[in-house]
């Protein structure tokens, strides 16, 4: 098997954009940083992201990739997985309207914590679950086991 | 109105989530053990399943006298969520009323949010933090969920391999899904949607009385691939009466199961097929298993005037 590429970088200062980017061009500006070929990050990220599907998100053809590939990325360079969900577009924050649709306590949305439901939660219901869920989890804190 | 698929994911990731699955039964020696220990993969993937049961009353009230803010929004939320995964503290909370085989289920659903790397890792975050996944990624992060967890109930292909032994039948997946530990439903499922067949299973609500006999709401259709590659999406009526083809299938009176007859639809390219359809019920829904036996003709159209 090849040898992952190491990152040309200090691995452990993530880059951060200094200006609103797309995805694709904050990508891209990485790998630069990164000095790394496409092939480098199909090999680093194990042929899940190919180097045609990484050149079509550099040039953002591709502007919604699905979060596994994300992921990939992010290990790949070591960066912040949170910060290329947050520039996909999947991390709108809870508590701000979502663009061109004013959030109500009571629209679902149902994204914070992962359930098995049979119907989406609002995000005011999905809030006391998180409390709820919290204090079973103090409970089990407190007793080294559930009661 | 029919329910949207809650398993579909495009080849590339389905694949990928088959290799999580795969390294799940790998790392709990699950392979060939029946039926499929669900405590041993979870416990491999150092996953907890609390004893507390999310809907008792008594916790509620506990919690509910602590933090006085959570009041009808916490009992609405519960009465909506079956399961729920601490994503941080690696810990799965059950409803624990449910049946045996939908609890199984539900563990392995939630262990694929805590499995999947890149589910794990964001949802450790906005567990903590005021951010929010979009719905359209908490809907795909669901259907990934969910095909994870019949992967690993399944075993991957072994399910499809021992069913392939038998005549194709309703009753190949009804019988299998003791051994594996899954629900009838998931089995029946399964069982279409790994077939080689041109086949699909309408699944119906129970019949209701109703005006002229009985009306049998369409809940769910699931069809093989070779099945939509041959006839594509069909448009089925919202419900089932006794005047049609379908709800003439349907068992009535405490029976389970209704003898196949033979059915015709028509392929994409206006071809007609003999088809054999079949049912099942355990009350709580209806299977009407369809596969296609043999090519009949083409239809034609003939203009006048």
């Amino acid at each position: 098997m090849a040898k992952k590429p190491e990152p040309k970088t200090n691995p452990e200062k993530p880059v951060e954009a200094t200006s609103p980017q797309t995805l694709g061009d904050y990508l891209a500006s990485i790998r630069a940083i990164r000095k790394l070929k496409l092939r480098d990050v199909e090999e680093a990220t194990n042929k899940e992201v190919s180097n045609g599907y990484l050149s079509q998100l550099e040039t953002n053809k591709i502007t919604k990739p699905s979060p596994h590939v994300l992921h990939a990325l992010a290990k790949a360079y070591v960066i912040p997985y949170e910060t290329l969900m947050q520039k996909a577009g999947y991390l709108p924050a809870s508590t701000s309207p979502a663009p061109q649709v004013l959030r109500s306590a009571s629209t679902p949305q149902h994204g914070r914590v992962p359930t098995f439901a049979n119907e989406p939660l609002t995000q005011e219901e999905e809030e006391s679950l998180l409390e709820y869920l919290a204090f079973l989890r103090s409970r089990r804190g407190k007793s080294g086991k559930s009661q | 109105m029919a329910k949207a698929n809650d398993y579909l994911l495009p080849d590339a990731q389905r694949a990928l989530i088959q290799k999580h699955a795969k390294l799940a039964l790998e790392r709990a020696g699950a392979f060939g053990v029946f039926p499929t220990p669900i405590d041993e993969i979870l416990d491999a993937s150092k996953l907890v399943v609390s004893d507390d049961d999310l809907a008792d009353e008594g916790l509620i009230a506990h919690f509910r006298r602590k933090a006085k803010a959570a009041g009808q929004s916490l009992r609405r939320a519960i009465n909506k969520v079956m399961g729920a995964l601490d994503a941080v503290a690696k810990i799965i909370y059950l409803d624990r009323t449910l049946h045996v085989a939908k609890i199984a289920f539900i563990k392995l659903h939630e262990a694929g949010h805590a499995v999947l790397p890149w589910q794990r890792d964001i949802y450790s975050h906005t567990e903590d933090c005021e951010v929010t996944l979009a719905p359209e990624i908490a809907e795909e992060f669901e259907r990934e969920a969910n095909t994870f967890a019949a992967d690993v109930i399944f075993q991957i292909n072994k399910f499809t391999e021992e069913a392939n032994q038998y005549p194709f039948g309703i009753l190949v997946p009804v019988r299998l899904s003791k051994r594996y530990g899954a629900s009838i439903y998931m089995s029946v499922r399964r069982y279409v949607t790994e077939s080689h067949r041109a086949c699909m299973v309408l699944v119906l609500e129970p019949p209701k009385i109703a005006p002229g006999g009985f009306s049998a709401e369409m809940r769910r259709e699931v069809a093989s691939p070779s099945f939509l590659q041959q006839f594509g999406p069909l448009s089925w009526p919202a419900s089932f009466g006794p005047d049609d083809e379908i709800g003439r299938i349907v068992p009535l009176y405490g029976r389970k199961m209704s003898r196949p007859r033979e059915i015709t639809l028509v392929d994409r390219n206006k071809v007609q097929h003999k088809c054999v359809a079949e049912a099942f019920t355990q009350t709580h829904q209806v299977f009407i298993l369809i596969h296609s036996v043999a090519t009949l003709k083409r239809l034609t159209v003939s203009m006048t005037g």
